[in-house]
């Protein structure tokens, strides 16, 4: 029986389901309605080993239930089997997609593509948080590299196996449920894959003061390394009492003409950087403060300080403000799927698994502790062998 | 990042690395109503902050209209 057969049933809502999916797509079908422990469910059962309406046969061949019709569909394999002009631009289905170019990501596709995997990698720029940082010390095999060398390596490395990529634009949706899953970027295209690892990464936490967003780039600065060079001879201040903050200080000292730090609580970042950045002459310490503002129309002028102490508010006068209060998890688009801990990281088994099936994650967007490149790296390389994993299982 | 894009696109360019060059980063703070934050892409008489590859794009078009000079 050449042609797409469906065996149905009345009352089963995935038969009515997978019936008005076929007429929807304009698919013709031949329809076999059977009754409980009829002949036509004998012979349901003979050809596709199933009891479970609606069943469908492409060809004669079994190809499953309502489900499968709908991935078969998805794929492009039903218009290939059923000899139909291919629907639209067919897209094409990829075994795996990588949603960010941090060291997890491209280890991850490294790994992949040494698999074979047909891989695409999303991501609005390679290198991650890496790029923010100027050099890396702790790399096993590199005692001391600058980040940007150690990113081209990376890169060039997983270029060599020559993967998909899409590099400049960010993910804005996402169904990860269904067995084919969906990501669509930011150029508005949807693509296709048999699994996704997720790479996202950390960002900057926001201190959520009035005036901050406004004047991002206009003086609010979340990267000391990146964008120190830009307030050269200007005042500054620093908010965070942490390493990154101290570092931030340390990296102004030689260009900016004062800075001023703000931390709210006492200074909490490494005593041996702490005591270098309490040399410095043009440095001058607020503990205890909460800055409550940045002031500025077109670009920042200055920032309100609050004593937690007395309560008194005081103003600074500043060009550059350098927020380093910390990190927020990537994973604004995954919470409503995926399991996050409290501080919003995917949670995720030995495996890199999600809990979501065929949905991996790695990487400092996960709960595992320590955010350092060589644990990101190796959980992307984990992750990767997981998927690989996965889709054998899934043949 | 922006620069690898327009040097595929075959685009002329020039590069101000105003981390080391003081008038050329008055001149971007000047042009882009303050921008403290790199890079600042300058296009015909549009100005972009950051890197925004549709946006640049749309922006290239202004050059293939005025090809022939």
């Amino acid at each position: 029986m050449e042609g797409l057969t469906l065996y149905s049933m009345d009352g089963c809502p995935f038969c009515i389901k997978a019936k008005s999916f076929l007429k929807e797509k304009g698919i013709e079908f031949s329809e076999i309605v059977m009754h409980p422990w009829s002949k036509e469910w004998d012979e349901m059962k003979e050809k596709t080993g199933s009891d479970l309406p609606p069943q469908i046969l492409i060809n004669n061949e079994p190809a499953g239930g309502y489900s499968e019709l709908i991935n078969l569909h998805t794929t492009g394999e039903l218009s290939e089997k059923l000899g139909l002009a291919a629907r639209g631009q067919s897209a094409p289905l990829y075994d795996a997609i990588i949603i960010g170019g941090g060291p997890a990501g491209l280890n991850a596709a490294l790994y992949t593509s040494r698999k074979v995997l047909k891989t695409l990698l999303i991501s609005k720029n390679i290198g991650g948080q890496v790029a923010d940082t100027y050099d890396i010390d702790n790399y096993l095999g590199f005692s001391q590299i600058e980040t940007a060398d150690l990113i081209k390596k990376f890169y060039e490395h997983v270029e060599k196996y020559g993967i998909e990529k899409l590099i400049g634009e960010q993910v804005t949706a996402l169904d990860l449920t269904g067995k084919v899953k969906q990501v669509t970027a930011g150029n508005g295209n949807t693509y296709l894959s048999k699994t996704v690892i997720i790479a996202t990464g950390k960002r900057p936490r926001p201190l959520n003061v009035p005036g901050e967003k406004e004047l991002i780039g206009r003086g609010v600065a979340y990267c000391s390394t990146c964008d120190a060079p830009l307030f050269f001879g200007a005042d500054v201040a620093v908010i965070g009492g942490g390493n990154s903050a101290l570092e931030a200080v340390i990296d102004l000292n030689k260009i900016a003409n004062k800075i001023y730090m703000v931390s709210f609580t006492p200074l909490t970042g490494d005593q041996i950087i702490q005591d270098k950045v309490k040399s410095y002459s043009k440095v001058k310490i607020y503990t205890k403060y909460e800055t409550i503002r940045v002031i500025g129309e077109q670009t920042v002028e200055g920032i309100e300080i609050k004593s937690l102490e007395t309560g008194e508010v005081s103003s600074l006068d500043v060009e550059g403000v350098f927020i380093e209060i910390g990190l927020l998890p990537n994973s604004d688009l995954f919470i409503d799927t995926h399991a996050t801990n409290r501080h919003g990281e995917i949670e995720i088994d030995y495996m890199c698994r999600t809990g979501v099936a065929g949905v991996f994650a790695c990487g400092d967007v996960t709960n595992v502790p320590f955010k350092q490149v060589i644990i990101a790296a190796g959980e992307g390389a984990k992750a990767a062998l997981a998927a690989h994993d996965y889709l054998i299982s899934q043949r | 990042m922006a620069k690898e894009f327009l040097s595929q696109k075959g685009i002329e360019y020039t590069a101000y690395d105003v981390s080391k060059d003081r008038d050329a980063l008055k001149e971007m703070m000047g042009i882009s109503g303050g921008a403290r934050s790199v890079p600042v892409i300058s296009v015909c008489n549009d100005v972009m902050v950051g890197f925004d590859r549709n946006r640049l794009e749309q922006s290239l078009n202004c050059l293939n209209q005025s090809s022939e000079i």
